[in-house]
């Protein structure tokens, strides 16, 4: 029999530079190649079809859309596991770790999506720890007390924690913003995407994570592949099967792309005269204690959010980070 | 099916219906019938990102700012003293509002703001003093344009992120393109009242110097007012959108201390405020759910499709650019364009080894035309929006000098990029 | 003037007066954070939302005043039964648009209030709650629909009076 073709629109949150705007169009060539061409998939950048990224959400599961990858931080107050499953304190330093932890939490994560009136596929984006961008010099957790920095989320309160003021800004103030001292630094993502929108040129101070203690946001799953649940169910099983197969493939692909692109960024960044250091032995509990709290504080939210974060313990402690998986241990209690 | 789109928009703006609404309805029609419920979805979208969008926070701030200046009588005040002062200088005036444009350009990058404050605060001026009105019009238009060029350029940002390029140096290309455009704009206007003397007044008899020196105190009030507004900004007080609302604190404080802060001048100025925002946005609210329902049914795939039908030389690829951009300039709003086309084209063009700042900035100054030419130009109806009494046509015929001359001054820029890359080189040492 | 433009009148003298509050909260906010060091994360909440309100629910009011610009080019050339044909027609289209932007949001705007949504941009350090705003999209559209409706009507009801008094 003749098979049936499948054109679907996919919503993202980035822009066309962006590399995890490749990490999707792999993903979209790979399911035309393994499908035949039979199941097409068109990737849209952020705000291209109209609705604010936070909604992508209502799109998908209102099938205006019938797929799409989201942050779940765009819903972290609306929803408790969604606010965890982003960005959020902790060890996790690298791609083979964070799959592991997607394995801890995964069924959590897909029902919370399931929420949200849409069908989890599975992780396809990996983000590196973030970086704290400034404008002044930065040694320690002292040169964070009293500065303005622009953060978001979790990251908002995680810098609130350690005496800094946190700020909202849109993206298009950001950079006038640090080259004028409105603001003194600001949180987004990692070396790459600070890098791609000039910050470089404007801001010659970075606090770069190390392994066992990242600053506010360990290597985070920076998107989740959903569908539309009809479209999901309405595709042939061998069709869903390549999919979720070549999700994961791009997953990895993009893994190891980011993580190459990270460390490409961060010696452009040093060319272009910024000073890159990182935190002092000293800070290191202060910063474990504030990011257990604020975890702790989410788990309060719901009783998923507390299954997440009892999760979090055993695999913490597996990958060898004692002393966080102790602190969110005595926190929980 | 995009192109048919543009053709039914074309036809539903020419029945009189007022644009806001030929938007919308086609949005709707289109979008229903090429993507179903979805289409219908992201004509609500449009209002809601509107509604959400913080940079024009700053649109009803300046409108009210310029708004108030005009009902108080200051505005025209001290447009009369810089006429006089000017003396001899014809079409000071219009000069003046293309520097005012410029300077704008440096606290904002909202064309809707820029144009509705120079048709607030200077085309009376320009009635009062008998000037010719399409020169009038024409010059407040092309001035308008100028501050999504100025830096802050939120366009720039965008092709500067996308297309991973050096924002600062972005900026210092649009300070330099600007600054090249608007001195077009002002030896145009300063030939063309050379030319017709009759239409371009200036004052018949000298004016005694003391007396020029006391009306200077004329000056003095509007001039803290900007430099309190570039002040915030460049200081790191505040961002541009909120300098705005600085500039609106310090007009009502200027007025109220000049004694012309009268319940009705607050009122008349407030209500002003309104309609035009309210005009501006809604227009700007179905811009977006129609560039939303345009790339939903597959205009980009047209777009790239059209390219790759090209054969690709140098020539061709730089021409198809500017006449897509152009093109698509006359219907769907600059930052969807810069998001749709910058990815298709500039790796094209920096296939031929040009200059990817140069093309930025060059990206950016053809978008700026898509504002002032008909039939969809944003530009013309936020004037028309603020000066009711204009009628439409007059309004087209008085922008299409000026449309030359931009596209003049981008075609020069063109054959020698080194009038942009100048300014990189000089003030891009970031 | 009928009660449908009175009303859009009343609620226009009082929403110009949120550019007022805008500049008080954007100024509030510029001062704090450069003077005190306390940045004020509710500030740009607030403004967006007063200038959302702002300009959607003056969108009524801006179509009695003939506001909302159109390119009267060909318009202006017509016999004026013709232009009076074309008017009833752009307000049936106007009506059009509405009906349908109020058929899709109602449904957003009620389960956004059934979510009770919330902001989540600060995380849960200050989640505002949102539904309600996006009730104002819905009334604002059902308010220029009732504004076209009572053109509509004016025009409908003045098509004995014109006769006489058209040819002036
Ligand atoms: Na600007
Ligand atoms: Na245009």
């Amino acid at each position: 029999a003749q098979a049936q073709t499948f054109n679907f629109k996919m919503a993202t949150f980035y822009v066309a530079g962006d590399p995890a705007f490749d990490v999707a169009n792999h993903f979209a060539k790979l399911v035309k190649e393994k499908t035949g061409g039979k199941v097409n998939i068109e990737v849209f950048q952020a705000g291209e079809l109209g609705f604010p990224v936070v909604e992508i959400l209502e799109a998908t599961s209102r099938g205006v859309i019938e797929t799409a990858i989201f942050y779940t931080s765009y819903k972290a107050a609306q929803d408790a596991v969604m606010a965890l499953a982003g960005g959020r304190p902790g060890p996790v330093f690298n791609f083979d770790e964070q799959v592991k932890y997607v394995k801890a939490v995964e069924d959590i994560v897909a029902s919370a999506f399931k929420r949200f009136g849409v069908t989890y596929i599975g992780p396809i984006v990996y983000g590196e720890p973030e970086i704290l961008v400034s404008t002044k010099p930065l040694t320690g957790i002292k040169d964070i007390k009293g500065r303005i920095f622009r953060a978001s989320g979790m990251a908002a309160e995680f810098y609130k924690a350690l005496g800094a003021q946190a700020v909202m800004l849109p993206a298009g103030e950001l950079y006038q913003a640090l080259q004028l001292g409105t603001i003194d630094g600001l949180e987004w993502t990692d070396f790459t995407a600070n890098y791609k929108l000039g910050f470089y040129e404007v801001a010659k101070h970075v606090l770069e994570p190390t392994k066992g203690v990242n600053l506010h946001s360990e290597a985070a799953v920076h998107a989740f592949l959903v569908f539309n649940p009809a479209v999901w169910d309405k595709l042939p099983k061998e069709y869903q099967e390549i999919v979720k197969s070549s999700c994961a493939e791009a997953y990895k692909w993009g893994g190891e792309f980011i993580a190459n692109l990270n460390k490409e960024y961060r010696q452009k960044w040093i060319d272009a005269g910024a000073k890159v250091v990182q935190l002092p032995q000293e800070d290191l509990d202060q910063i474990i204690s504030v990011g257990a709290k604020l975890i702790a504080s989410y788990a309060a939210k719901s009783p998923d959010a507390k299954d997440f974060c009892l999760k979090l313990i055993p695999l913490w402690k597996e990958l060898g980070y004692e002393r966080w998986s102790k602190a969110l241990e005595g926190e929980l209690k | 099916m995009p192109f048919v789109m543009f053709a039914v928009l074309f036809g539903m703006i020419l029945i009189n219906l007022p644009v806001a609404f030929a938007l919308f309805l086609v949005s709707i029609v289109f979008g229903f019938l090429f993507w179903g419920w979805g289409g219908l979805y992201v004509v609500f979208q449009g209002i809601w990102n509107l509604m959400n969008n913080w940079a024009l926070v700053s649109l009803p701030l300046f409108v009210f700012m310029s708004a108030l200046l005009e009902k108080s009588g200051i505005a025209e005040e001290l447009f009369t003293t810089l006429y006089n002062l000017l003396g001899k200088v014809r079409g000071s005036l219009a000069i003046i509002a293309v520097v005012f444009g410029y300077l704008i350009g440096a606290m904002s990058g909202v064309i809707a703001a820029a144009v509705s404050a120079l048709a607030l605060i200077i085309f009376p001026a320009m009635e009062k003093h008998n000037y010719d009105r399409r020169l009038s019009i024409g010059s407040i238009l092309a001035a308008g344009c100028l501050p999504q060029i100025v830096p802050p350029s939120f366009n720039m940002i965008v092709y500067g992120s996308v297309a991973g390029v050096s924002v600062g140096k972005l900026f210092a290309g649009g300070i330099g393109a600007g600054l090249v455009m608007a001195i077009f704009f002002i030896i145009y206007i300063a030939l063309w009242s050379l030319f017709n003397k009759d239409r371009v007044p200036v004052i018949r008899e000298d004016i005694p110097l003391r007396e020029k020196i006391a009306s200077l105190r004329f000056i003095i009030g509007p001039f803290v007012i900007i430099i309190g507004v570039l002040g915030s900004i460049f200081t790191g007080m505040a961002t541009p959108t909120e300098a705005s609302g600085v500039g609106a604190l310090l007009s009502l404080i200027y007025v109220g201390f000049r004694r012309r802060l009268s319940g009705k001048v607050l009122a008349e100025s407030l209500l002003v405020t309104l309609k035009v925002t309210s005009m501006a946005c809604w227009i700007m609210s179905a811009g977006s759910a129609f560039s939303s329902v345009f790339n939903g049914i597959g205009g980009r795939r047209i777009m790239i499709g059209l390219l790759s039908s090209l054969p690709a030389a140098e020539i061709t690829v730089l021409v198809f650019s500017a006449a897509i951009i152009f093109f698509l300039g006359m219907f769907i709003d600059p930052v969807s364009i810069t998001m749709i086309m910058t990815p298709i084209l500039t790796p094209v063009v920096v296939s031929f080894k040009y200059d990817p700042i140069w093309w930025g900035v060059i990206f950016c100054s053809l978008l700026l035309l898509s504002y002032i030419t008909p039939p969809v130009g944003l530009g013309l109806y936020y004037f028309k929006g603020v000066a009711e009494h204009v009628s439409m046509d007059e309004i087209y015929k008085s922008v299409l000098p000026f449309v030359i001359i931009m596209f003049l001054a981008i075609v020069i820029a063109m054959i020698f990029p080194s009038s942009i890359l100048w300014f990189v080189r000089v003030l891009g040492k970031v | 003037m009928s009660f449908i433009d009175r009303l859009n009148v009343r609620l226009a003298r009082f929403l110009m007066y949120l550019t007022l509050a805008i500049v008080l909260v954007v100024v509030y906010g510029v001062f704090t954070r450069y003077f005190i060091g306390r940045a004020d994360a509710r500030v740009i909440f607030v403004s967006v939302w007063l200038y959302g309100s702002l300009f959607a629910l003056g969108g009524g009011f801006t179509l009695l005043e003939k506001g909302h610009v159109s390119v009267d080019i060909v318009y202006k050339k017509l016999p004026s039964r013709i232009k009076r044909a074309l008017d009833i027609i752009n307000l049936l289209l106007i009506i059009f648009c509405g009906a349908v932007i109020i058929y899709v949001s109602l449904p957003l705007a009620y389960e956004s209030f059934l979510k009770r949504e919330v902001d989540s941009s600060l995380g849960i350090v200050f989640a505002p709650p949102i539904w309600w705003f996006k009730w104002v999209p819905v009334i604002a559209v059902i308010l220029i629909v009732l504004q076209a409706l009572s053109l509509l009507n004016k025009i409908l009801k003045n098509k004995t009076i014109r006769k006489g008094r058209d040819e002036k």
